[in-house]
């Protein structure tokens, strides 16, 4: 950070200000019970992403290596499935595909979704309008309708299709918040004071005003992904998603859940975990956003 | 007032023109070839060819749209291609059952989560405010599927009170009806208690801690009158749009509730044109769910304006 170019005296303490509140936001975070348990179970969840062979008790994807549909004993816990497989080995390497598809989708909208804000909060006028029209719109397709319409389109539900698919419909829901807010900074003087100055109206939106807009984006991003771990599982429920060769809790429910009677536990471990998963991100979201909008 | 309504009607006209826009470009553009997305890579091209030429799809994109719409606006949906039968024959009575289903729903959820929303905000920052709040929040996350899930095994599985799937036998009466369709309805319910109580809670603190409650109070009235008579007057306001966009999503966003439960909705039927690449028949079943979303968030607007006085008498126009 170079402060030859903004010679403002005020400059330093500023930023000292913002490292306080910053510092002082995690503290109020980490001290929230409920936040402090989601943390410890996403953790849980990414660090059997990384490493699935190391929890495991036995290889999760082969087929009959073990008696079929056994249910839940001390020698596995989670009992087995029709093919032969640990169910608690799945579950535990199940986590992989929905943690890599969630948050590139989150990222890809909360982006997009940033600019399009940033860009019709600040020109309003026409452009805003027939965004705003276009968001309405988009707004009133539920999101799995939209994401099924879209992929029996393009017939194709690989990994990438669903991260696109997920981050473009995300992206008005974000333009919405960050258009809210920019239109409340537009008014203030730093803006007025650097339009006066000439600057360009792009280093104006994203050097001026982003930065004074990052805390509505960063609970809209916590608030989204939540949304997309729901929507992701959802899909593969219902057979539109990813459907890897490697274990997925939701596709595992897809497969087992018309067994449900009386092969219970092929079904409830891996929704029991789905569960932990989304309870989790969606408690921090929460802390988050408390303690940004306090 | 008559300008308020007005707006909001010139307003979602021109949102369910975008939206039937969106639709199209969705289902007839981005294919690319629709003939060749509905019959797959291995099919030969004079199927292909045919199959263009008798939807329509060989045209030019704007043509398509203009006849499309043209269509619509003469209540003409398309004709499903598996089924030969005009797409509106299916929908029909699928919406009926669906709104069946967000109706039996709607009168188990809006009772619940109120009452909830109201305890935990006359309760506020004690365990049974926390307690709500939090089970709320952890319901509306999850996916329905997995609360279905877990509901379908506690309750027809291991109790055996219920029924497995929402699918009665014909003739079967109302009240059997409404028997099999409790665990949807119940699974639905999970996933709206948060948001509605949520709000019902906010709405609740901010009244509560307003100037003419504390008057109320002041001037010595019993705490369940000024609850009754004060509070809950201001704070349900809110509510009542939230529980108006919940709406919007019971009736679109059933796929997943409908296609764990075998109920023969909107959602099912979306879910099966899909599957079975009956592209008319899912676009049509798409832009009515829209459409029913767009109808009931217009009527959530004059419902607000009618209940809120400020905009009633104009002033906030």
């Amino acid at each position: 950070m170079s402060t030859v170019a903004s010679p403002a005296p005020g400059a330093a303490p500023v930023r000292s200000e913002a490292r306080t509140a910053r510092s002082e936001r995690l503290r109020l975070l980490l001290r929230t019970p409920t936040v402090m348990f989601g943390v410890i179970v996403i953790l849980f969840w990414v660090f059997c992403a990384i490493f699935p062979g190391l929890v495991a008790p036995y290889n999760p994807i082969f087929d009959n290596q073990l008696p079929t549909s056994q249910s839940p004993s001390w020698d596995y816990f989670f009992g087995t499935d029709t093919n032969g497989r640990d169910v608690f080995s799945r579950v535990l390497a199940g986590s992989r595909n929905i943690l890599l598809i969630a948050p590139a989708a989150t990222l890809l909208g909360t982006v997009l979704g940033t600019i399009i804000g940033l860009v019709t909060g600040y020109y309003r006028g026409v452009v805003d309008d027939v965004t705003s029209r276009l968001v309405d719109a988009v707004l009133s397709l539920p999101l799995i309708v939209t994401a099924i319409l879209i992929v029996t389109a393009v017939g194709n539900s690989s990994r990438w299709v669903v991260v696109v698919i997920i981050g473009l419909i995300f992206a008005p829901v974000v333009s919405r918040t960050v258009r809210a807010a920019v239109l409340s900074e537009t008014e203030l003087d730093y803006v007025q004071a650097a339009r006066l100055r000439g600057e360009r109206s792009h280093y104006i939106m994203f050097s001026e005003i982003l930065p004074n807009v990052l805390s509505p984006v960063v609970v809209e991003f916590t608030v989204r992904l939540g949304y997309a771990i729901f929507a992701v599982a959802s899909l593969t429920f219902i057979g539109f998603g990813v459907q890897p060769p490697s274990p997925d809790w939701a596709a595992q429910i897809n497969q087992y859940w018309t067994l449900i009677d009386p092969y219970w536990w092929m079904t409830l471990f891996p929704a029991l975990a789905i569960a932990s998963l989304v309870v989790s991100v969606n408690l921090v979201a929460d802390g988050i956003r408390e303690v940004y909008e306090r | 007032m008559t300008r308020f309504l007005l707006k909001r009607l010139g307003l979602a006209l021109i949102t369910l023109f975008l939206l039937s826009v969106i639709v199209f470009a969705i289902s007839t553009v981005l294919p690319g070839n629709v003939g060749r997305a509905v019959l797959g890579p291995f099919a030969t091209q004079e199927s292909v060819d045919a199959l263009n030429e008798q939807l329509g799809t060989d045209r030019g994109v704007f043509e398509q749209y203009v006849d499309w719409a043209g269509g619509l606006l003469h209540g003409d949906l398309g004709t499903s291609l598996s089924t030969q039968v005009p797409a509106w024959d299916l929908l029909g009575p699928a919406l009926r059952n669906s709104l069946q289903l967000a109706f039996v729903a709607f009168m188990v959820c809006v009772p619940l989560s109120i009452l909830g929303g109201v305890i935990a905000g006359l309760r506020y920052g004690r365990p049974t405010d926390k307690g709500i709040t939090i089970a709320g929040l952890s319901f509306a996350a999850m996916p329905e599927f997995v609360t279905g899930i877990i509901l379908i095994l506690v309750f027809s599985i291991w109790l055996g009170w219920l029924p497995v799937t929402a699918q009665w036998e014909e003739g079967a009466n109302i009240l059997t009806q409404v028997k099999y369709l409790l665990l949807p309805a119940f699974t639905l319910t999970l996933v709206l208690f948060g948001y509605i109580a949520r709000i019902t809670r906010a709405g609740m603190i901010e009244a509560l801690d307003s100037d003419y409650a504390r008057t109320a109070y002041l001037k010595g009235l019993p705490s369940s009158v000024v609850v009754r008579k004060h509070v809950l007057r201001n704070a349900l306001l809110p509510t009542i749009a939230v529980i108006a966009v919940q709406v919007g999503y019971l009736v679109g966003g059933l796929v997943v509730v409908e296609v764990l439960f075998n109920y023969q909705g909107v959602g099912l039927l979306i879910y099966e044109a899909a599957r079975e690449k009956d592209l008319p028949l899912l676009t049509a079943g798409v832009l009515v769910v829209g459409t029913v979303y767009l109808v009931v968030m217009l009527i959530a607007d004059i419902l607000y304006a009618v209940l809120n006085p400020r905009i009633r008498l104009g002033a906030a126009e």
